[in-house]
């Protein structure tokens, strides 16, 4: 009885000597204990561990419990293989091409954000422009349905579900449509990916069905226009990127003069300009366009630095301003790469339609299966938690600055351009850096799903690469050893981002 | 108003008394817990059977429940132990298979492919229990199945796996399907040269006035099936290199160059696209069957296993014929086959669980259920096999699946010093896919594909020195069969390990 009294006692005393801080935080650990424990098991110790593994030979059919063989530490060996291997800088920059598609996720994701931020419910015009000739589309589909579809069922159901849509759309207002745009990310990826193998089904496919005719006629209009209209469009498409070059390093050179960028930064971003002009030369077929776009572009560059010649309005360091010449030259890669790979395509197309023009083969073409995969995404992105995160911003914005705007009879352009844009800035910001990281680690459940890779290794990303290596070789070191590389990788970006980003977005 | 007060009520009641009631609200939470595990513990225990459980990794089958329940009354005919064998048909990922089995959890028995490497890779890996001494004891040996799959069941000398079922893969023929053209089927042994010939002919009068090309006399032809019958093989005979270009290795370019012609020109096979464009159902071989039921594919190759899904289709006027050869018949053995899990507690049971394999009782429900070949090719002889009284339409294919088997069949060639699901999937992929999708030319993809394996071998050496003695070992073995080729000597056998090369070598009289 003492003994209990006693306990009783000294445990009552260190209550009270307890601060009511100190219980409070005894109670908020006791509650976060179990997720602490979790993130350290499941996250913190196998992160650590993978980062010792990437430094050893640990191999599955050499080190396991069933195996006496010791774990060797093999310095940076994994590192130095994997850069020699050929295979990873081929997936490499397969997961970089497929990147490519991101910058049109984004935009196509703020497109369907500022429709969705629209609404037709309560508007007299909206309902009468579009609630009967939905109720009409619906209910003649209604009507056909129950006279028999045949044939016709897919079309008909489609049209019907349009129809649908409009009506409750207009009764009901934005929120059926935000959430229709978003049903997508309710549903499983490797469903989603079933799908969309369905519909790039290369001759029974509804998306090649639509293309099948129009390409058709298309092939027989290319193969009745004379030579000289391709080689013109060729030259357009040059001239349009050499004028985008021009425009571009004119810009760089400005930022220069006013100290905005260093030396080393302008040479930089000088680099990445000329590359598209350099890959275009190599790619483009006939020998007059690559002396063109090689003296043109280097021509043009020249013409516009020659301003470097004169007075400096302002002095900097010679990095300064990197992250500025970078993404003037990131924003000028794209648009380039864009009209060189057009005119390679119009250049071809005489030799490709002379058989007649066909839809492709998708999936099962090695040209256009990453494409194929990047015109997915792109439709994945528009409904996904970027659209809803763009939703919430445009919803941010005070309607004051619009209301200015339209006081100073700005355009539409004009308001989305110098309100909404740069007030959606920061979520911009936040969409590209997790839209990279996204990307680089991406790709391998569409590769495991719909192509296991192929055809001839044309959709493996690194992340795909990264278990072959793990599970089919049993190489585990060296497959963290990628792991981390790409790791390295998403970082340097990510910090890039954040160093030179973040300044636009406080701009 | 009433909901605005009941949403004023209900958020004053929470900010005032929340914290005091989520205390009570995760307590009882945690007390509702303890309670379920509890519980849980204590039903499963009364609905346990009190008898040793042993698992199965296998696949979704419905034919498994029939294959378990025979096994319970075989293991009860024979005396042996009373125990209870549980499905797991949600492991048999080979990746889940590797993880768990190297972490000490993998199932009890567990089926894996012979062929493509899972079987070299485990047993690489230490997961399997070495079974030699048993089977000899138990009645599951090497002898006790069919003779050309001795390769795949062992590793080193030793015996780890027991066939589930066997697969040596012909052309089924769907015979109607030639007659509605005007044609002939095709023969049971055939070259090259007929096969271009009668496929032309028979694409030209099955698609006549079609838009578009809707029918193909086969659905693909096995490339290494067709490498082989030019004599030639992926890896050498030691199994230390690959050897597929130069004069007399150029096998597998001119196997390249015939699909590539086969599929592009003449249209005998359908191009990647026009499967893709068919692939409208599940199932394994996708909608190929189905595409071979209605006659888009006049023939397939695939094993008797096909008969499972042509039986649900309806009745065909069925035959099968070998592959086309260029001078060497041969076709692909392969199985499905039982592993006893080296960690298991159970091996005993599992054990018994793979001598039952070899039983008349399991044998019989492959020859009845037409799951591919029984694993004892003395089941391949019943009456009921060769006959099955439900299926006239299928008498003229048991025995050819059979006899083939026993004939003409070679495993896959494994070497030691490779990862050989990577040489069987990745590297054979992009080589065959390259030139089927114009990426690169046939020479080119078979450089890079022996070059892929060669520099695979050479970095297997430096990491697994273990391995350096057998493979200098093989690699003077393999001067020597060079030298003595060279001079048109015969070779003593034991110096192949290749089991292409030991059954070709045999065949051409090279052999001493």
């Amino acid at each position: 009885m003492c003994e209990v009294g006693c306990a009783k006692f000294v445990l009552g005393k260190i209550f009270i000597m307890l601060s009511k801080k100190t219980t409070n935080l005894i109670a908020g650990l006791g509650f976060l204990t179990p997720n602490i424990i979790g993130f350290l098991c499941f996250t913190t110790i196998p992160l650590v561990f993978s980062m010792i593994l990437a430094f050893t030979n640990w191999d599955l059919t050499l080190h396991n419990m069933f195996q006496n063989e010791t774990i060797k530490f093999v310095g940076f060996k994994n590192f130095i293989r994997l850069f020699q291997e050929r295979d990873f800088w081929r997936f490499l920059g397969y997961t970089l091409f497929l990147m490519m598609g991101a910058p049109f996720a984004i935009a196509g994701s703020l497109i369907a954000a500022i429709m969705l931020s629209k609404d037709l419910k309560g508007k007299k015009s909206g309902i009468a422009k579009i609630l009967i000739p939905g109720s009409i589309l619906f209910g003649s589909c209604c009507l056909l349905t129950v006279a028999g579809m045949g044939a016709a069922a897919v079309i008909i159901l489609i049209v019907g579900i349009f129809g649908l849509t409009l009506v409750t759309g207009v009764l009901f207002g934005q929120t059926v449509y935000r959430t229709m745009f978003y049903l997508p990310n309710f549903t499983s990826g490797v469903a989603v990916y079933i799908l969309w193998k369905k519909l790039y089904s290369p001759q029974t496919g509804p998306i090649n069905g639509v293309l099948y005719k129009p390409l058709a006629s298309l092939g027989n209009v290319v193969n009745g226009t004379p030579p000289w209209v391709f080689d013109m469009i060729m030259w357009l498409c040059i001239v349009i990127g050499l004028l985008i070059l021009k425009r571009v390093v004119k810009s760089m050179c400005n930022h220069w003069k006013d100290g905005d960028i260093g030396y080393l930064a302008l040479v930089l971003g000088l680099f990445f300009v000329l590359l598209p002009s350099v890959f275009g030369a190599l790619w483009l077929p006939e020998m007059s366009a690559k002396i063109a776009i090689l003296i043109g572009s280097f021509g043009l560059a020249a013409y516009e630095l020659r301003t470097l010649f004169g007075t400096r309005d302002f002095e900097s360091t010679a990095w300064r301003g990197v992250g500025t010449s970078f993404m003037l030259a990131l924003l000028t890669l794209i648009p380039q790469f864009i009209f060189i790979g057009f005119a390679i395509a119009v250049l071809n197309l005489p030799g490709i339609s002379a058989d007649g023009l066909e839809p492709p083969d998708w999936l099962a073409s090695f040209n256009w299966a990453k494409p194929s995969i990047m015109i997915m995404g792109l439709w994945g992105a528009i409904g996904s938690n970027n659209m809803l995160l763009y939703l919430a911003g445009l919803s941010n914005i005070p309607p004051e600055l619009d209301e200015a705007a339209d006081i100073d009879g700005a355009s539409p352009f004009q308001k989305f351009w110098h309100i909404t844009w740069p007030q959606l800035a920061p979520i911009t910001f936040f969409i590209v850096v997790m839209s990279v990281i996204g990307g680089l680690q991406g790709g391998f459940e569409m590769a495991r799903t719909m192509t296991q890779g192929g055809p001839a290794g044309s959709t493996t990303t690194l992340s795909y690469f990264i278990y072959n290596e793990g599970f089919v070789t049993g190489r585990l070191g060296y497959s963290s050893a990628i792991s981390w590389i790409l790791f390295a990788m998403v970082f340097s970006i990510t910090m890039i981002n954040w160093k030179f980003g973040s300044k636009y977005v406080n701009d | 108003m009433k909901f605005l007060k009941c949403h004023a009520f209900l958020y004053g009641f929470f900010r005032d008394k929340g914290s005091f009631f989520l205390k009570y609200i995760f307590i009882a939470i945690f007390c509702a817990l303890i309670l379920a595990s509890i519980g849980t513990s204590v039903f499963n225990k009364k609905a346990a059977s009190g008898k040793r459980v042993f698992y199965w990794v296998t696949d979704n089958n419905p034919a498994r429940a029939l294959q378990i329940s025979t096994f319970q009354s075989w293991m009860k005919s024979k005396g042996y132990p009373d125990c209870e064998l549980k499905l797991d048909t949600a492991n048999r990922d080979v990746s889940k298979q590797i993880i768990q089995s190297v972490s000490g959890v993998g199932g009890d028995v567990m089926d894996c492919w012979s062929g493509g490497g899972d079987v070299m890779y485990f047993a690489e890996m230490g997961i399997m229990e070495d079974v030699t001494e048993d089977a000899k004891r138990l009645g599951y040996d090497p002898s006790k199945t069919y003779a050309a799959l001795e390769d795949d069941l062992k590793v080193n000398g030793r015996q780890y796996i027991f066939p589930c079922n066997v697969n040596a893969s012909l052309y089924f023929v769907n015979k109607e399907v030639f007659k509605r053209f005007g044609l002939e089927p095709p023969p049971m042994r055939w070259s090259m040269e007929e096969f271009e010939k009668r496929g032309k002919e028979f694409v030209a009068a099955a698609n006549k006035g079609l838009d578009r090309r809707e029918y193909f006399m086969a659905a693909w032809i096995d490339t290494v099936a067709t490498m082989r019958s030019f004599g030639n093989d992926i890896f050498n005979e030691t199994l230390t290199a690959s050897k597929m270009t130069g004069e007399g290795n150029d096998g597998l370019l001119k196997t390249l160059k015939l699909t590539k012609k086969w599929t592009d020109v003449d249209h005998i096979l359908p191009t990647a696209a026009e499967v893709a464009s068919f692939a409208t159902a599940s199932g394994y071989g996708g909608a190929t069957f189905q595409l071979f039921f209605k006659g888009n594919f006049a023939m397939v190759s695939t094993g008797r296993y096909a008969l499972i899904q042509f039986r649900q289709f309806g009745k065909m006027d069925l035959d099968a014929v070998e592959y086309p050869n260029a001078g060497y018949p041969n076709t692909i053995i392969a199985t499905r086959a039982a592993l006893v899990y080296k960690g298991s507690k159970n091996k005993d049971l599992a054990k018994y669980f793979q001598a039952y394999l070899a039983s008349k009782d399991y044998n019989m429900n492959i020859v009845e259920d037409a799951d591919a070949l029984p694993p004892n090719p003395e089941f391949t002889k019943s009456e009921e096999y060769l006959h099955p009284k439900d299926y006239p339409n299928e008498w003229t294919v048991h025995k050819k699946f059979a006899q083939d088997a026993m004939d003409i069949s070679i495993v896959l060639t494994k070497s030691p010093f490779v990862a050989n699901n990577q040489v069987y999937g990745s590297y054979m992929n992009e080589c065959t896919q390259g030139v089927m999708s114009d990426v690169r030319s046939a020479e080119d993809a078979v450089k890079l594909f022996e070059t892929r394996i060669n520099e695979e071998i050479a970095r297997t050496i430096q990491e697994k020195e273990r391995l350096r003695p057998e493979y200098e070992k093989q690699c003077e073995l393999q001067k020597k069969i060079d030298e003595y080729r060279k001079a048109g000597k015969k070779v003593p056998k034991e110096w192949i390990s290749n089991p292409f090369y030991k059954k070709y070598y045999k065949d051409m009289g090279w052999l001493e």
